[in-house]
């Protein structure tokens, strides 16, 4: 190829060429058929040039072009006049652009070198263009309104939904309210100043299901003022098969068989009452008797909850096992304290434990003294916090490969259900037992990479799975393609251009288990979060010093004009040239 | 004759002629713009009739005099050169000259009058007719006020049951309407309301009040039933109209179903039936302190007054007075009944009530105590409510109480009461000294005597409490039982010289307390409340330097009753003295507490005991299935169902109506406390299930309804659905090789 030159259709160059020497080809036979008229060698030479400059005209030439110093100013929503104004004034002959993310703007950046981005700057998906020209960009102010948010989108039935955020410069005394779909509050708060403000709000959801919360903010009247959609996907929550281990019946373990029991958990209980004598029970599933703890046996649990005695009296063999058990198959236990484990070596109990004499202790919201045993978990590594009462923890599980170990410093909380706190009680064990219980292994994961999605604007996100043959498909059945990360085979990412707002669904082809909701916003949904977002991503994209390209290289499309003028004279001659000679 | 003046008098006629017809067509106007209007021929001729009279008492054609004429004629005629009014006056009063010119213009007006026509406005009334009518035809066939109509026609039968078709593709036939609607509710007799008729349909009435239901339809229905809260009760037919009459007795709901001729079945709303408690009667008593101390020497008398309200009628109010006298074992207690002063009369809803009482006239002496409450009950059937005060305490106080008891504080009082106590017997011993100048030598000696047996009675009561025989044996208690045989016996020994002065009963049973044959068994009272001590070496009552004390008090004891049966009282007062201090510091450090409740463990078979087998103990098993009570379940799906269809991801199919319905029932069962609250979202339910509201805006107020009424969900652990592949096994591997 000539230096300097190229062409805008090079996919097609080939089949192009190839077409016009076949061309050709007939002719020159043609020619050669009636060469006795003469002209021969005039006739091939004009028909070459012709089919040549049809050929160019198929392929569009361009030529590389040198521009010198062309700046640019890109003007995106929210951009300050003043900032526009001075930029103008202080570089003359700026080009100005006005942004609109529906519209390509390839053509005016092309002669660009240097370009000043105002506002709140390009969407992410148009970055891309920017990647040969030098951009300054001037963020705008941080838009008012909600401008960081953060919220469970995906719960449980019986979990809390947080709804943490920053508002700046709310209206003095105007409310925010979580509100379920139909607007019914759940939460609220009052604005008392007009900064920025942190909030937290929370509800508890009564219903399964995919529902489009609200967050609005109302006037002190209580009109509402702007209101904007907070997607949640509600599941109920899948009940475990739980073995529960004692050396002597106890309250505790009655008590919380009873509550496990109640809510539909299938639980084996296995009570010693002398050697080798036990008292089995049966809640929810057919009879088991537990005698050997096979890893058949074991299997089948997703919860073991023993008191200390009895599991740090199993002989190694048997503790093996549970431990195999607890690393490769994620079993839960739950030791049952007694002075017993406190009083262990960390190696042998799996916790460390420091003796703080502090006999009573209160858990977040509630003003209720729990007694606890006068002991603390030492903090370490792989123990993690599940309950914290007065700053400390109070129950903690240790991670071991794939299972959880669980326990706690708390001593008979059954009193609570005596008491009458059977909120309390509940709120602790469901908290325990939801962190440390066997997981339920899912095929596939499904994450949305795009936060706010609309309607005709990119949607990524990324797939998990072991599977390698599969095909995504959207609601009309329409497979979308994915691309496989190549360093780890099991990521794979797409993206789809929503067509309409509400909940989307997309789901692998054949498998109708492991379905993916997503939310598409309307596009006046979250205005200052998603201008926020995108002043952060621009200030990170554009972050680099911009480095002053005095000249850009550019290709530019020669103009057709010349070929179309040999195209027709060649053309003519050749359609003249047979008539001239039968004349002769 | 006068032929001027009566073709003057035709004038006048006719001019009031055309007033009439004015008046006529203007009142016809109106009447039809009404009659398009309101497209009735009543309602049309009324207004014409109403219209017409006004015209005319405003225009008065009647009144029209021949003198107007005359001056009219005068003005509008030149012929009549201003002088028709000579035409008026009689002939004979006129001049020559005023003759000669009456009877000229009297011709002249003969050809004049005849095409002069009287001023009137009969084109302008004309048009305004055609205006009027032409207006209101216009308006009838534009429809313009059918909007309006509906709407005044909504708001007049609104109160009328309104029917929905159960489907919906039967929209075109005639659905037959409730033409009248008598909704009586008859309040139960007690409350002296008057029967109602009401016409609003969701009903708040008195329970046990009875509502009756009659129907009337425009067109022929059949099989019409009333469905109340899942039941369904047909209506009876009554010639034309349906009726049905329910007792009201808790709240709930009810909707009307019938079929038309067609077969098809119509439904109406639902309507909440309220069922306004009957309170119990409120009482109130003013100005008495809930505890009143009266001292002896005071006019022992209570000013009681009471207010008592009831929501319907008070049918009886009196007062329950219990009087309490002594304490402890031998508390005596006596009800009666105190009627207030004023009678009171049944069904009166406010009473204001007094009574004055009396503690002498009940008989009431020093230490008895007065608890009185009133009590107040209104009219209710089948069960009258009672409403009763709090308990007011009235006491006389004794200042004179000394209570002998070993008790202290317990809970538990020991000791019996029928003997003396040794302060009594200082008191009666120095009232002795004191009388011995005034009394015989005989009656000191019998009251020496009588008080030594009671310091005896007294030592063995305490000995009985030390279970200490022992120290009885070391003691010369052959006195002791002689005198108890030979007083049974009663025999006239000579011997026994304390006989004359130990009155009758000098032995254990004094006074015949306790029956004679029982007196063995009986001499320990508290037998059957302790263990057996009759080993002073078990006895466990005292510790130890209690014990000791009380020996020691008992042998003091004995020295005072010994020198009052020796008939030296003043000698003996120094030993009483030092047995009362005694007593009183065991008194203060004796504690006996309330006994335990024995448990009899099974017996133990002593030949396997401690033999360590286990053999016949086996493995207890036992298995439950616990049925998960889902109260809210459907309602929880058909929330989220709902969400669905107001995303319009699908469309309404069959099998939703089963949730639909299982929701309703069970919203149903929440909303029996209150009907009002959920009526909306309970008639949104069934609209959606019969297909008469399956509109976005419906599912949307249901599901808010819907939202508002659930509990709060259970937090309940579960598993946590969690994807793992390769890489992160291996990470969290790793993880617990590095800690």
């Amino acid at each position: 190829m000539i230096e300097g030159f190229s062409f805008v259709n090079k996919d097609i160059l080939i089949p192009v060429f190839i077409g016009g020497l076949v061309l050709f080809g007939s002719y020159f036979y043609k020619e050669w058929v009636t060469r006795k008229q003469g002209n021969f060698s005039i006739n091939i030479i004009v028909a070459l040039l012709t089919i040549a400059a049809l050929v160019i005209l198929v392929l569009e030439p361009t030529r590389e072009v040198e521009i010198n110093d062309h700046q640019g100013i890109l003007l995106s929503e929210g951009f300050n006049v003043q900032q526009r104004d001075s930029l103008l004034s202080l570089n003359k002959g700026l080009k100005v652009l006005k942004y609109n993310p529906k519209k390509s703007i390839r053509n005016q950046l092309d002669s660009l070198t240097t370009v000043y981005v105002l506002g709140e700057g390009i969407k992410p998906f148009d970055f891309s263009r920017f990647n040969n020209i030098a951009v300054e960009y001037f963020p705008a102010n941080i838009p008012l309104g909600i401008t960081q948010l953060t919220y469970t989108k995906k719960i449980s039935l019986g979990e809390k939904v947080e709804v943490i955020g920053s508002y700046n410069q709310p209206v003095n005394g105007s409310f925010l309210v979580f509100e379920d779909s139909r607007g019914n509050g759940l939460d609220s708060i009052q604005f008392v100043e007009s900064s920025f403000t942190d909030f937290t709000l929370s509800g508890s959801p009564k219903a399964s299901g995919n529902y489009v919360y609200q967050l609005s903010e109302k006037d002190s009247a209580g009109v509402v003022i702007n209101s904007n959609p907070l997607p949640i996907e509600i599941k109920q929550k899948q009940p475990l098969r739980v073995l529960i281990l004692n050396n002597f019946p106890t309250f505790e373990t009655k008590y919380l068989k009873n509550f496990l029991s109640e809510e539909g958990h299938e639980v084996v209980v296995r009570s010693q009452l002398t050697k080798g004598k036990f008292k089995f029970e049966y809640f929810n599933t057919t009879s088991l008797p537990v005698y050997q703890f096979t890893d058949e046996i074991l299997k089948q649990f997703d919860l073991v909850i023993v008191d200390a005695d009895t599991y740090f009296s199993f002989g190694s063999t048997i503790k093996n096992r549970f431990e195999k058990n607890i690393r490769e198959n994620g079993l839960g236990v739950f030791i049952q304290p007694s002075d017993f484990i406190f009083n262990r070596s960390a190696s042998w109990s799996y916790f460390r434990f420091n003796r703080d004499d502090i006999k009573e202790v209160q858990i977040l919201n509630s003003t209720i003294a729990l007694e606890k045993y006068p002991y603390e978990f030492d903090e370490e590594f792989l123990v993690s916090p599940i309950i914290v009462g007065d700053g400390k923890a109070i129950a903690a599980y240790k991670q071991m490969a794939l299972g959880r170990v669980a326990t706690t410093t708390l001593l008979g909380s059954y009193q609570m259900l005596l008491n009458g706190s059977d909120q309390i009680y509940k709120s602790i064990w469901t908290n325990i037992l939801d962190e440390i219980a066997k997981p339920k292994i899912v095929p596939i994961e499904w994450k949305a990479e795009t936060q706010i999605p609309k309607v005709d604007e990119p949607f990524d996100f990324s797939l998990y799975t072991n599977q390698q043959e599969f095909a995504v498909i959207d609601e009309d059945s329409v497979r979308t393609p994915m691309l496989q990360k190549l360093m780890v085979s099991t990521h794979f990412t797409g993206t789809i251009y929503p067509k309409k707002t509400g909940w989307q669904h997309l789901s692998i082809d054949g498998d109708s288990t492991s379905q993916f909701s997503f939310f598409v916003y309307d596009s006046v949904d979250w205005k200052a979060l998603s201008s926020t977002q995108n002043i952060v991503l621009n200030k990170k994209k554009f972050k680099t010093d911009v480095n002053k390209n005095k000249t850009v290289i550019s290709n530019r499309p020669v103009s057709p004009l010349l070929f179309y003028i040999l195209f027709l004279l060649g053309v003519g001659w050749l359609w003249l040239s047979p008539k001239v000679s039968i004349e002769r | 004759m006068d032929s001027g003046k009566q073709h003057l008098m035709k004038f006048n006629r006719r001019w009031q002629m055309f007033a009439y017809v004015e008046a006529m067509l203007y009142a016809i106007g109106f009447g039809l713009f009404t009659y398009f209007l309101a497209s009735s021929l009543l309602i049309g001729s009324l207004a014409f009739a109403v219209s017409l009279l006004l015209l005319l008492l405003i225009k008065h054609p009647w009144s029209q005099n021949l003198k107007a004429t005359s001056s009219y004629i005068d003005a509008h005629v030149a012929e009549a050169s201003f002088s028709t009014g000579l035409l008026l006056q009689p002939e004979e009063n006129l001049s020559s000259l005023a003759r000669l010119q009456r009877y000229k213009v009297s011709n002249e007006l003969k050809e004049r009058l005849g095409t002069t026509t009287p001023p009137n406005k009969l084109r302008q009334a004309t048009l305004v007719l055609f205006a009027l009518s032409i207006l209101g035809f216009a308006v009838s066939k534009l429809e313009l006020f059918n909007r309006v109509n509906a709407g005044l026609d909504f708001n007049s039968n609104s109160e009328h049951i309104q029917f929905v078709a159960t489907d919906s593709v039967s929209n075109e036939t005639i659905t037959p309407k409730i033409i009248e609607q008598v909704i009586t509710v008859s309040y139960p007799s007690y409350t002296r309301e008057r029967t109602k008729t009401i016409t609003e349909s969701n009903i708040k009435a008195v329970i046990n009040s009875r509502i009756s239901w009659v129907l009337k339809f425009d067109n022929s229905v059949s099989s019409v039933s009333m469905d109340r809260m899942g039941e369904t009760i047909p209506l009876q037919q009554v010639d034309n109209s349906y009726k049905i009459s329910q007792s009201l007795i808790e709240s709930g709901f009810y909707s009307f179903k019938f079929r038309n001729e067609a077969g098809l079945e119509f439904t109406s709303n639902l309507f909440s039936l309220e069922a306004i408690p009957d309170n119990p009667p409120e009482l109130e008593i003013t100005g008495l302190e809930q505890y009143t101390y009266f001292d002896f020497s005071e006019t022992k008398k209570i000013q009681l007054q009471s207010t008592i309200t009831d929501d319907y009628g008070i049918d009886e109010a009196y007062i329950i007075a219990t009087v309490s006298k002594g304490s402890g074992e031998s508390v005596k207690f006596r009800e009666e009944k105190l009627y207030f002063n004023e009678t009171i009369q049944k069904g009166q809803s406010s009473l204001i009530v007094t009574k004055n009482i009396n503690l002498d006239a009940l008989k009431m002496k020093v230490g008895d105590e007065l608890y009185f409450y009133i009590e107040a009950f209104d009219e209710k059937e089948p069960k009258r409510n009672v409403t009763r005060s709090e308990t007011y305490f009235a006491v006389i106080k004794d200042t004179v109480t000394d209570e002998f008891a070993v008790e202290g504080t317990l809970g538990v009082d020991q000791m019996p009461d029928y003997f003396r106590s040794q302060r009594q017997l200082i008191i009666d011993t120095e009232k002795l000294i004191k009388d011995k100048p005034s009394i015989t030598v005989k009656d000191f000696k019998f009251r020496s005597n009588e008080l030594g047996f009671d310091q005896k009675a007294l030592r063995l009561k305490y000995g009985q409490f030390m279970g200490d025989e022992s120290e009885m044996e070391e003691a010369p208690i052959g006195i002791e039982t002689d005198e108890a045989s030979e007083d049974h016996y009663h025999t006239e020994d000579q011997e026994n010289i304390l006989k004359e002065y130990s009155h009758d009963h000098d032995g254990d049973n004094e006074h015949n307390l306790v029956a004679a044959q029982e007196a063995d068994e009986a001499e320990d009272p508290l037998h059957d409340y302790l263990h057996n001590h009759d080993d002073p070496e078990e006895s466990t009552l005292f510790e130890e330097s209690l014990k000791t004390k009380l020996r020691k008090a008992l042998s003091i004891m004995w020295d005072a009753e010994l020198y009052l049966r020796l008939y030296e009282p003043e000698k003996s007062l120094p030993f009483q003295y030092d047995a009362l201090k005694l007593i009183q510091e065991i008194k203060n450090s004796a504690r006996i507490y309330v006994h335990r409740i024995g448990f009899d463990p099974p017996p133990i078979k002593e030949e396997s005991r401690l033999t360590g087998s286990i053999k016949d103990i086996d493995n207890f098993r036992k298995t439950q299935d616990l049925d998960v009570v889902h109260p809210f379940k459907s309602m929880e799906i058909a929330i989220s169902r709902l969400e669905v269809l107001i995303q319009q991801q699908d469309v309404f199919k069959e099998n939703d109506k089963i949730i639909f319905t299982a929701a309703g029932n069970e919203l149903g069962r929440l909303a029996i406390e209150i009907p009002g609250k959920y009526l909306r979202i309970l008639q949104g339910l069934k609209n959606i299930e019969n297909n008469t509201e399956r509109t976005i805006d419906n599912y949307k107020i249901v599901q808010k309804g819907l939202w508002s009424a659930l509990p709060k969900a259970k937090e309940i652990p579960g598993a946590r659905k969690v994807y793992t592949d390769e890489i992160n096994s291996l990470f969290l591997k790793q993880l617990e090789t590095y800690d």
